[in-house]
């Protein structure tokens, strides 16, 4: 093949480009591609209602994946970009695996809407160890149980009790099963939980896009 | 670009942030503290009404620890999450014998409730992860590939089937906003409207108290497809991104932004020690 000789104009373009590659100046951007198709695929999963535990107990979703959507970053390295997800679950999530508990003896399952994301100490009912029937199965099993409930203060209205206060069950902490209890739980890893090589090679190519017409100068006015 | 699932990287923008803070006692309300300027809140760690340091400091370590997982060292049951966070700082109220009036037990008046404790925990860490966003997004090289953003819906669809969700397009309009693409709403990075939406004057979310929306950076190809902006147009890199930490001390705020939060009051405010305080009380 005889040589090729390039144009000033492709030159240039050519310049543009090399320069930008060269100085790491694509990286940030590069970041941001990812990040957004990250922040996409969380937000997507978020939306699709994928919390069987909470719908199972009529509870409000924890909403786990927005958490991951919000705490994703791209740190810029010496030899590439890192995308990131700053938040602790997420690695139990992709990969799975058993979780014994610890500085306690048993973990703690939500057996009710109202202690679903909730720990056992922030719940602001008094609970005693004892064994309940399980509605499902009906076998007993290791519970966390509040015999009275909670109450709560509020501003008297009855008829001769003007400007007292009187405490009254809190309905939205009832007596009964709050939590089960059981000694670890297997949890399987979900490699859906993050994009695809294809996703992340697919979105930047079309997110950059505008950016390198840019860079070489080829936009339309 | 290989898919790698390695240890975890500090989030580092979001953590600088949080180390920038210091700690502002006060005995100011809710509605009294939004008359601060937005640069002196973003440089403050405080809750309304909390005069006590400790507390506050506590819950902001806590607070650090949520953001950047690592803090923790990452050994089993290490992790903090808010509501380890809720329980850690009830059982600190409780060892210092806090006590709540009587009828503000378990309402936002309460510092020791579950609802004020993880507003605390569940805000300032979505501040501080909303404005990590929002540097890395004012890279120069990032302006030009995505140089708008877009105001969407990440969580709380709860409060949109019962209807009780905030009308964020009436409030997207009224601050100037235009909508493309039959519903998004979408920006310049460096417009006004970032700022006009939030009720914290900060131009990155969280934008207003137990909100779900969030923002996601759109490429400078599809902002010119749906006419946001021309092909060359250039955005402005914002000066929030690189204002360095109010001049403190090690311990306290300087003599001149004691000033400023005093001025910020119109001389109904005073610093008594320490503690920034309302003189109608």
């Amino acid at each position: 093949m005889s040589g090729v000789t390039i144009t000033g104009f492709a030159r240039e373009k050519l310049r543009r480009l090399t320069t930008a590659l060269n100085n790491g100046s694509y990286r940030p951007a590069l970041g941001q591609a990812g990040a957004r198709i990250m922040v996409d695929h969380f937000s997507s999963i978020n939306r699709s209602g994928a919390h069987k535990s909470a719908t199972e107990l009529g509870a409000k979703p924890s909403e786990l994946y927005a958490e991951f959507a919000e705490a994703t970053n791209y740190q810029v390295e010496a030899d590439g970009v890192l995308l990131t997800v700053a938040h602790h679950a997420i690695r139990q999530r992709y990969y799975g695996g058993r979780i014994d508990p610890v500085n306690a003896s048993r973990l703690t399952l939500p057996a009710r809407a109202e202690a679903y994301g909730r720990r056992a100490g922030t719940v602001g009912v008094p609970l005693d160890f004892h064994y309940a029937p399980d509605p499902k199965t009906g076998r007993w099993r290791p519970a966390l149980v509040s015999w009275e409930g909670g109450t709560r203060v509020i501003k008297d209205r009855r008829k001769g009790h003007k400007g007292e206060m009187r405490t009254v069950p809190d309905k939205r902490r009832p007596p009964g099963v709050w939590f089960w209890l059981v000694r670890h739980v297997n949890q399987q890893g979900d490699h859906t939980v993050i994009p695809t090589r294809e996703q992340f090679i697919e979105g930047t190519d079309a997110a950059l896009k505008g950016w390198v017409e840019k860079l070489i100068g080829n936009q339309n006015a | 670009m290989s898919v790698v699932i390695s240890k975890p990287t500090p989030f580092k923008e979001a953590i600088k942030h949080l180390a920038s803070k210091r700690i502002l006692p006060n005995t100011l309300s809710s509605a009294d503290l939004a008359r601060l300027s937005a640069d002196i809140r973003r440089a403050s760690a405080f809750s309304a009404r909390v005069a006590n340091a400790d507390f506050v400091q506590r819950a902001y370590d806590l607070i650090n620890s949520i953001v950047d997982p690592q803090r923790t060292g990452g050994a089993p049951g290490a992790t903090m999450d808010s509501e380890r966070m809720v329980e850690t700082m009830q059982s600190y109220l409780r060892s210092i014998a806090y006590a709540p009036k009587r009828g503000e037990e378990g309402s936002l008046k309460d510092l020791s409730s579950h609802p004020r404790l993880k507003l605390i925990a569940d805000l300032n860490t979505r501040m501080a992860r909303g404005m990590g966003q929002f540097v890395q997004g004012q890279d120069p090289a990032v302006l030009d590939a995505f140089p708008c953003q877009e105001l969407f819906r990440l969580r709380n669809f709860a409060a949109v089937d019962r209807g009780t969700a905030r009308d964020w397009v009436s409030r997207w309009r009224s601050s100037g906003g235009r909508i493309y693409d039959a519903g998004r709403m979408i920006a310049r990075k460096d417009a006004q409207i970032w700022t006009e939406i939030s009720t914290f004057g900060n131009p990155y979310p969280p934008y207003d108290y137990n909100s779900g929306m969030w923002t996601r950076p759109v490429s400078r190809q599809e902002a010119v497809d749906l006419g946001v902006i021309s092909a060359n147009d250039q955005v402005e890199r914002s000066p929030i991104a690189d204002a360095s930490p109010l001049q403190a001390s090690a311990e306290a705020f300087s003599d001149a932004v004691k000033k400023a939060l005093i001025e910020s009051f119109d001389g109904e405010a005073s610093i008594i020690d320490g503690v920034l305080t309302m003189e109608s009380g």
